[in-house]
């Protein structure tokens, strides 16, 4: 799981501008449309020189030459460069001359007394708390000479050998990201002040007092607006001051600490646009009961209770249109069934009449209220089709920090719209997903079911756009997590889903293969998604060897290309995008293994290089013949082992084949989960009698320790055979089937071979 | 027998009714409030819910009312003379008793902080899991919740929907008196008793003429059920034997309104036909402002107003455009038939229409 931690990373996106500042910390995603002009200007808008900044990019080659201001970069990784500004020149020209390397202590910590490396990852973590800090103290990880010095080579090299020595930080770096998607766009006056969530500002008090006398005077559409934007950092100070009023030991002490609160509860009580909105009105009324003294020792807490309850009483029961009152009084009608009235038929008559992005400014504090929620799904699907300035960026950042908060009940549809157009929401959706798909225990079929309920694979379906945003997500996951095969099976499900969901569309809604996979091999898209069980039994075997021609044709030609030019990206981009098409189709890879089995020595080789590629996608260090060799010889194992009619086992044979398994120390080694797959499929669909083939994959799963691994692949195999419809043979189901108990049975009361691993 | 049961059945509501009351008594005004806990108030909400289906039921049965006031009367004297500060309870604020129990609570300083945190209890501070005492824990919350998104949403209505509606809370307040009409007219056929009912809904107005004319007009242009055209037929006769109300209402109403009142109704088409030319008839020529002016100096209609009438009401009813024309036309020519403007105001009204 320390991987995921790593791969929490790219999803920083912004949705409209590039650039995302938090806590003095600015962020930045290059997106591929984003023109070097653009990201220079909007540089330039927010003045970067004051921000300790965090980069996200595609491309950080390009990055290097937008940055010709005197920064400092600290890290770059992948795709992520964090630069922190150093606002003295001198010093920035003084560290060119020591830069080296291994120099694991230039380290510039003015702050800290200690300048050890653990601190200094710690010190790191804590500036980006209190960001302020930081931009005084320039605060470093490591220097880096600007590009007046160093040539760009130089650069990029100095960078891979600071990499190293940056893994834990960045592992500490992307816990973070969850804060970062909350506090995003969250540019008020009060930003530099914020210090921690719970810790109470009082400094802040004047603030929000002033705030609130400037509100009550007059109900504009400019207090209104005023208003919404207001509203999340009003509840976040308002979480304060209850936090304070319940720690504080008296409601006199509070007094006299916040001589103003009163006052500010009061003024926030009387309007209607703070009140509307769920989370502020309850904190409100929480401040106001955590205010109450039970037993007062005072005239003033005594005086106090009064106030609360007036206070209070007037809130429920005050009307303000006199002659309602009166009428209702002569009808008989309660006042709570005339105000539940009056809404559901204002939120009808605007649903009639919804008009422009004022309209959905206005309705910022009702996004909780779940009798104004036709209005708000109305106002999220209108603007389907229009442009999309049409909502205000405020009501989407409110919507999607409610329905993330889960105080929010949207329609399906609603959703969809919702991560059409924020961009956040749809991160942390994906993200969300991939979390919970992920987690320990989840067998394929829990996350088949989770990704179809997480409405996901719909959105995508019926938003070229939105799957490409998605696709982007799980495109930088899996290059941080090449052979985790969860991760690789959640994408697997994934596709399938959203091929479901595309395929109940009417065709001509739908975009192109081509347009939701642009970057892909177009040569191989049609290939790769047709499904196993759309094409007769006897050519799928061609079929795969075709598929594998391709791509190894592919891949040799990118990498010869690679060796005579050592940047050419492109070329890896290529590759990975083939590999990326292939671990979405998943379900070819698991055809590949089941024709291993029936095929003989001649002509397995595609088919093991197909293997091959898809659990080692990368030719690192040229090791691709040497997999290819390893892969054979389990092959060749498995062959002759499963070819063996006369029992008992031989012993050397199957101990050899278990050496396979084992985790060597000298490089390259082949991925377990290859060589397991193999041992599944010869054992489901091989010759042997099944207690042969149960007692060798007991034995091998149990001396490698492999039990939770061979299990997950069970099952894929057992959903593969399903979703083919190949589950005729009822024999290869009975032979799954005791597999599966063999695996769970036989190695369950040896906690030894777990802990061995 | 029937009879002995429903006696003994009657006996047994007075009873409660009586002894809700008393509970109202105590909630407003004793310090034992100060003892109750969670389970208590909701008790006491739901003998009040109770008194709320009883005025449902009953409100339109004479029989059952009146021996219910008399009820009422007794045991508010009774309590008058325990509680000297004790408001007496009527039989309309059966209709509301649980709004009364909460006011009676909050008022009561002795109300201890239990409940207050139970009644405004929010969501997400509160166990959601416990579903005991559903409908009173955060009542308020609820109450202040609907309140407040009412008064955010109403200047988005305002600003699109003066000129064509008669606004949210008229056309909420309009369907209830249609509800509560219909109900007394369903229960007895005497046109007295729905008189008695509406009169003194309608005085309290008297002096609010401008929030009574909205919502009759929503009254008169829902459009829920079949029972609603007895309730409206009504109401429209009330209206005509009130000319004073009526000219209010076409003073005060929108012309889109008005229009598309006197389209679904031929009554109030005709009554306002009628006002429109009365209107006309008691205009004169101001020389020195170049314009007809009505001759009552409060009345608000200008001629351009009247107009915009005649207009907007054409719209509506295409129909009528010709037999108004040609009766204007008539009264022209009995004007002494000129074509010249500021002598006939039947002739330049044509004029104005035929623009």
């Amino acid at each position: 799981m320390a991987c995921w931690c790593q791969c929490q990373q790219a999803y920083l996106y912004t949705s409209r501008a590039p650039l995302v500042s938090f806590h003095n910390n600015l962020f930045l995603h290059r997106q591929p449309f984003h023109s070097r002009t653009f990201i220079d200007e909007a540089l330039d808008e927010i003045k970067p020189s004051s921000f300790r900044t965090v980069l996200i990019t595609d491309t950080p080659k390009l990055l290097i030459d937008v940055f010709l201001k005197p920064m400092h970069i600290c890290y770059w990784h992948a795709n992520i460069i964090i630069i922190i500004n150093n606002n003295n020149n001198n010093n920035n020209n003084n560290n060119n001359n020591n830069n080296n390397n291994n120099n694991n202590n230039n380290n510039n910590n003015n702050n800290s007394n200690s300048s050890s490396n653990n601190n200094k990852m710690q010190g790191c973590e804590e500036s980006f708390h209190g960001a302020v800090r930081v931009r005084q103290s320039s605060q470093q990880i490591g220097t880096f000479p600007t590009r007046n010095s160093l040539e760009k080579r130089e650069v990029q090299f100095l960078v891979f050998a600071e990499r190293k020595r940056l893994l834990s930080f960045e592992a500490d770096f992307f816990k973070l990201k969850s804060k970062f998607a909350c506090g995003k766009r969250q540019m008020t006056e009060l930003q530099v002040q914020q210090t921690t969530a719970h810790c109470l500002n009082v400094q802040e008090m004047p603030f929000w007092h002033e705030k609130a006398i400037a509100w009550g005077q007059a109900d504009t559409p400019h207090t209104r607006n005023d208003i919404s934007l207001h509203l999340k950092s009003l509840r976040n100070f308002l979480q304060q001051l209850l936090s304070e009023i319940s720690s504080v030991s008296s409601t006199t002490e509070t007094l006299n600490r916040l001589p103003l609160l009163g006052q500010l509860l009061g003024r926030l009580c009387w309007n209607p646009h703070v009140t509307a909105e769920g989370a502020s009105r309850g904190l409100l009324l929480q401040c106001l009961l955590a205010l109450y003294s039970e037993h007062p020792s005072n005239a003033v807490e005594r005086k106090a209770n009064q106030w609360i309850q007036k206070v209070l009483c007037h809130l429920a029961t005050d009307e303000e249109d006199g002659a309602a009152v009166a009428l209702m009084k002569h009808l008989g009608v309660p006042t709570k069934e005339y105000h539940l009235k009056v809404l559901k038929k204002m939120v009808t008559r605007i649903q009639e009449s919804i008009g422009n992005g004022w309209c959905s400014k206005a309705c910022v504090p009702l996004i909780t209220c779940p009798e104004a929620s036709p209005l708000i799904d109305a106002l999220l699907q209108q603007q389907m089709s229009c442009i999309r300035e049409g909502l205000s960026e405020n009501f989407l950042d409110a919507l999607h920090s409610a329905y993330s908060r889960c105080d929010l009940l949207l329609d399906e549809q609603a959703v969809v719209s919702l991560w059409y157009q924020s961009l956040p929401s749809l991160e942390e959706a994906v993200l969300n997903l991939l979390e919970s798909a992920t987690t320990a225990g989840s067998t394929p079929n829990k996350v088949e079911d989770r990704v179809s309920k997480s409405l996901l694979p719909k959105a995508c379906a019926q938003h070229c756009s939105v799957f490409l945003v998605v696709n982007d997500i799980f495109r930088t996951v899996l290059k941080q997590t090449e052979t985790n095969e969860r991760v690789k099976n959640v994408f697997q499900t994934f596709t399938k889903c959203f091929f479901m969901e595309l395929s109940r569309l009417q065709p001509q809604t739908s975009a192109s293969l081509k347009a939701f996979f642009p970057q892909s091999p177009p040569s191989l898209l049609i290939p790769l998604f047709t499904m196993p069980s759309e094409m007769p039994q006897e050519s799928l075997k061609n079929h795969l060897m075709w598929v594998s021609s391709s791509l190894q044709r592919l891949t040799e030609e990118e990498e010869d290309e690679e060796d005579s030019d050592s940047s050419n990206m492109r070329g890896n981009h290529k590759v990975f995008e083939a590999w990326f098409l292939l671990v979405q189709c998943g379900y070819w890879v698991q055809v590949v293994v089941q024709l291993l089995v029936t095929s003989g020595p001649e002509d397995c080789g595609p088919l093991l290089w197909l293997l091959t590629f898809y659990h080692h996608p990368t030719n690192r260090w040229h090791h691709r013949a040497s997999q290819l060799v390893q892969a054979k010889a389990a092959w060749d194992h498995l062959y002759s082992l499963f070819s063996i009619v006369a029992h008992p086992l031989p012993a050397d044979h199957l101990q050899s084949f278990i050496s396979l398994l084992a985790p060597k120390p000298q490089q390259p080694s082949l991925a377990p989960s290859l060589t397991l797959n193999l041992l599944v499929n010869f054992a489901t669909f091989g010759q042997l009698p099944q207690s042969i083939s149960a007692e060798i994959t007991q034995k091998v799963v149990h001396q490698s320790g492999l039990q939770d691994e061979a299990a997950r692949v069970l099952s894929s195999l057992r959903l593969g055979l399903n979703d083919r419809g190949s589950f005729a043979n009822d024999r290869v189901h009975l032979r799954i089937e005791e597999l599966h108990n063999t695996i769970k049975n036989k190695c369950k009361p040896d906690g030894r071979s777990q802990t061995d691993t | 027998m029937g009879c002995e049961c429903g006696q003994r059945h009657m006996e047994a509501v007075l009873k409660n009714v009586s002894c809700t009351v008393q509970l109202l008594a105590v909630a407003a005004h004793s310090g034992v409030v100060n003892e109750w806990d969670e389970q208590t108030v909701t008790r006491a909400f739901h003998w009040a819910r109770y008194c709320e289906h009883i005025y449902n039921r009953f409100h339109g049965n004479p029989v059952i009312r009146g021996v219910l006031e008399k009820q009422l009367q007794l045991t508010n004297h009774s309590l008058k003379e325990a509680l000297p500060e004790y408001n007496a309870v009527s039989f309309l604020d059966l209709g509301r008793c649980q709004d009364l129990l909460l006011l009676c609570l909050l008022n009561n300083s002795a109300l201890p902080i239990s409940i207050m945190k139970m009644l405004f209890e929010t969501k997400a501070s509160g166990d959601c899991t416990s579903s005991d005492y559903e409908d009173v824990r955060g009542l308020c919350n609820q109450i202040i919740q609907c309140k407040s998104a009412c008064t955010v949403l109403r200047p988005l209505l305002g600003t699109q929907h003066c000129w064509c509606s008669v606004g949210a809370d008229a056309e909420v307040q309009g369907e209830m008196l249609m509800e509560r009409l219909g109900s007394v007219l369903s229960q007895s056929s005497d046109p007295h008793l729905a008189e008695d009912f509406l009169s003194p809904v309608l005085q309290e107005f008297e002096v609010a003429v401008e929030h009574l004319c909205p919502v009759i007009a929503a009254a008169l242009l829902t459009t829920d059920s079949a029972a609603q055209t007895a309730s409206q037929d009504f109401l429209l006769d009330w209206l005509q034997s009130r000319s004073g109300m009526l000219q209010h209402m076409c003073t005060a109403l929108p012309s889109k309104v008005l229009a598309d009142l006197a389209e679904r109704h031929q009554k109030f088409r005709d009554a306002f036909c009628k006002l429109l030319k009365k209107w006309a008839s008691e205009m004169e020529y101001r020389v020195t402002e170049g314009e007809w002016v009505h001759a009552a100096t409060n009345s608000a209609v200008s001629f351009q107003k009247m107009t915009e009438h005649y207009l907007t009401l054409f719209e509506a009813c295409p129909s009528l455009r010709t037999e108004i024309e040609d009766e204007l036309n008539a009264q022209r020519i009995a004007d002494g038939d000129f074509d010249v403007r500021g002598l006939s105001v039947w002739g330049d009204i044509l004029l104005a229409l035929r623009k």
